[in-house]
């Protein structure tokens, strides 16, 4: 915006008189209303009619959603979410043009425990939320952060269906939809609020105090906000895919809208998520196998949702998060939030530049042979990304590490795997316990059995349990499957010798724990 | 409009003022909609107020 001096106060009056009265881009009629890029503006109508079109759009371009299938839609109670929902409603309802064909349900995750929040507080944000719910006549769950504690071990496995080629089963699927039931049609306003075993809690007296008391000790246990954030994500993201499967659902819709989305990937690359990239912030999401997540907000901006949710008064909740009203500094997701939206605001095509790159990143398909299916992070479930060769960017940066180690807490020593890889030095024992011959402490073990965390995690999962400065708040489920693999692969590596190889033909001797 | 906001920021807000406005122009990731209008449709802050006009102020920022 140029300055404003006197002798331009003249001069402005005009193109100010101009602008409140420039006509829709599209219609040409109305005068237009909001302004979606630098020389198009729409009206209020259009604007709705390229919302909506939007929406079934990407459902059906990319036809992951079959008919009749149950969809579980995670909502926050924030706008995204909600108007995601609104989208879900309008478009089953019977007057739509062209009905959507799913059967949705909702679930929202209470995340008050480690806001600080009281049992009161919490409650009313949860009436809120269930007046919501109810409204939209869908089953819904509401479930406490604290069920992430009572979790199986199997919810961090990916379940491998055998899968015919989607393409040809989606036609399929779709004329068997229409031919089976023409008059009957799939109406999900059944006025019950299902709510199952998992979700006793619409009543937080029923959470144990112990649970709350596990996860803030949980929390308070890691240093950065950075590493909190990650955390959080991703136990909320167990808890939704252990719900999805325990209610049948086999897809799961989340609301990350394209601003959102285009600062995931910006702070994912800070975080040393780059190889998780194109998972992370697809429109579909394959790693858990049986359910697939998918963005169909990915393509519509914050601005478009907030305005879209003003003007056509779609009810939404406000929820405090770990990062309201902190300052710019204080974690990277923070920081590359406000530049990115600061940069938007002088240079309108940031976020969808940032998005129509990641559009070009793809997800690599599912590979159906579970023996060679290569290793997934215990935490976030994606491919591994440290198993690499001498030469790679995360070898420099062990090397580094162990270089400017003067001395390292008890933390660190216990992540560092057992192997002679790291110092070359032979550990030998001593007393019962493990000795280095090398200065540095870096491999000390703690009695017999260390928890050797590092080699089950991708780089980004150890960054941020590094942060912590101990892991024994973790939920049970994880240390469970992470003593389970590290068995698994310490009896691997000790019959290594006896495995035949890996061929098609010649059996091979598998190691069960 | 930019006074507007000076008057906002002096009067009307009690905590951490820097959360809304920055400067002389409203924090990045708020919206400003005058009669329901975009405000860039309006000049934005070199807006002249009329009389009964409404405007709101909607946060982009939370949420998802």
């Amino acid at each position: 915006m140029c300055q404003v001096d006197e002798e331009y106060n003249g001069l402005l009056e005009s193109p100010v008189a101009s602008g409140a009265t420039k006509k829709c881009n599209k219609c040409k009629e109305t005068t237009a209303a909001l302004v979606m890029k630098p020389g198009e503006s729409l009206c209020r109508g259009c604007f709705k009619e390229h919302f909506v079109h939007k929406f079934r759009a990407m459902l059906g371009k990319n036809r992951i959603i079959f008919p009749g299938e149950k969809v579980l839609l995670a909502v926050s109670g924030g706008s995204s979410s909600c108007a995601m929902l609104n989208q879900v409603q309008e478009g089953l309802g019977q007057n739509a043009h062209k009905k959507l064909r799913f059967k949705p349900g909702i679930v929202y995750i209470d995340e008050g425990c480690l806001l600080g929040q009281s049992t009161e507080e919490r409650q009313k944000t949860m009436a809120q939320i269930n007046t919501l719910f109810k409204m939209t006549g869908f089953p819904h769950h509401i479930i406490p952060l604290e069920m992430v504690l009572n979790l199986p071990p199997s919810v961090l496995e990916p379940v491998h269906l055998a899968t015919d080629d989607p393409a040809g089963s989606y036609k399929e699927a779709v004329d068997h939809f229409m031919q089976s039931s023409p008059v009957h049609s799939v109406d999900p306003r059944v006025d019950r609020s299902e709510l199952s075993a998992l979700t006793d809690g619409t009543n937080p007296q029923l959470i144990a105090e112990a649970q709350t008391q596990t996860l803030q000790e949980l929390f308070s246990r890691v240093k950065t906000l950075t590493a909190k954030e990650d955390l959080l994500h991703t136990l909320r993201r167990h808890l939704l895919v252990s719900t999805a499967r325990t209610e049948g659902y086999s897809k799961l819709m989340l609301g990350e809208n394209c601003t959102r989305l285009a600062v995931k990937l910006l702070a994912n690359i800070a975080l040393g998520r780059g190889a998780q990239l194109a998972v992370d912030t697809a429109f579909c999401d394959p790693r858990y196998g049986d359910i697939v997540a998918v963005k169909p907000m990915r393509d519509y901006t914050a601005k478009e949702i907030s305005l879209y949710n003003y003007m056509w008064n779609v009810p939404y909740v406000f929820i405090p998060s770990l990062e309201t009203k902190t300052a710019d500094k204080s974690s990277i997701q923070r920081l590359t939030e406000s530049f990115v939206v600061k940069l938007q605001v002088d240079f309108p095509s940031t976020v969808s530049t940032i998005y129509r790159t990641g559009e070009k990143l793809q997800t690599a398909s599912v590979t159906e042979d579970i023996e060679r299916a290569p290793l997934k992070c215990l935490f976030c479930m994606c491919t591994l990304d440290t198993a690499l060769g001498e030469t790679s960017a995360f070898q420099a940066t062990l090397i580094s590490e162990q270089l400017s180690d003067v001395g390292t807490t008890p933390m660190q020593a216990s992540l560092r795997p057992d192997t002679q890889t790291k110092c070359g030095a032979p550990c030998y024992q001593q007393d019962g316990e493990e000795h280095c011959q090398a200065q540095a402490v870096c491999c000390s073990h703690k009695g017999g059995d260390s928890m050797n965390l590092e080699s089950l995690l991708c780089y980004s999962c150890q960054q941020t349990v590094k942060d912590m400065t101990s892991v024994e708040f973790l939920p049970q489920y994880i240390m469970s499957e992470a003593q389970r693999r590290n068995r698994r692969s310490q009896i691997r590596h000790e019959i290594s010798e006896f495995l035949l190889t890996e061929d098609s033909d010649s059996p091979s001797i598998k190691a069960d724990s | 409009m930019k006074q507007l906001l000076v008057w906002i920021g002096q009067n009307l807000l009690k905590e951490r003022p820097e959360l809304f406005v920055q400067g002389d122009n409203v924090r990045p990731g708020i919206l400003v909609l005058i009669n329901d209008a975009d405000w860039e449709l309006m000049g934005q802050l070199d807006y002249e107020l009329q009389d009964k006009d409404n405007v709101v102020f909607i946060s982009t920022l939370h949420g998802g």
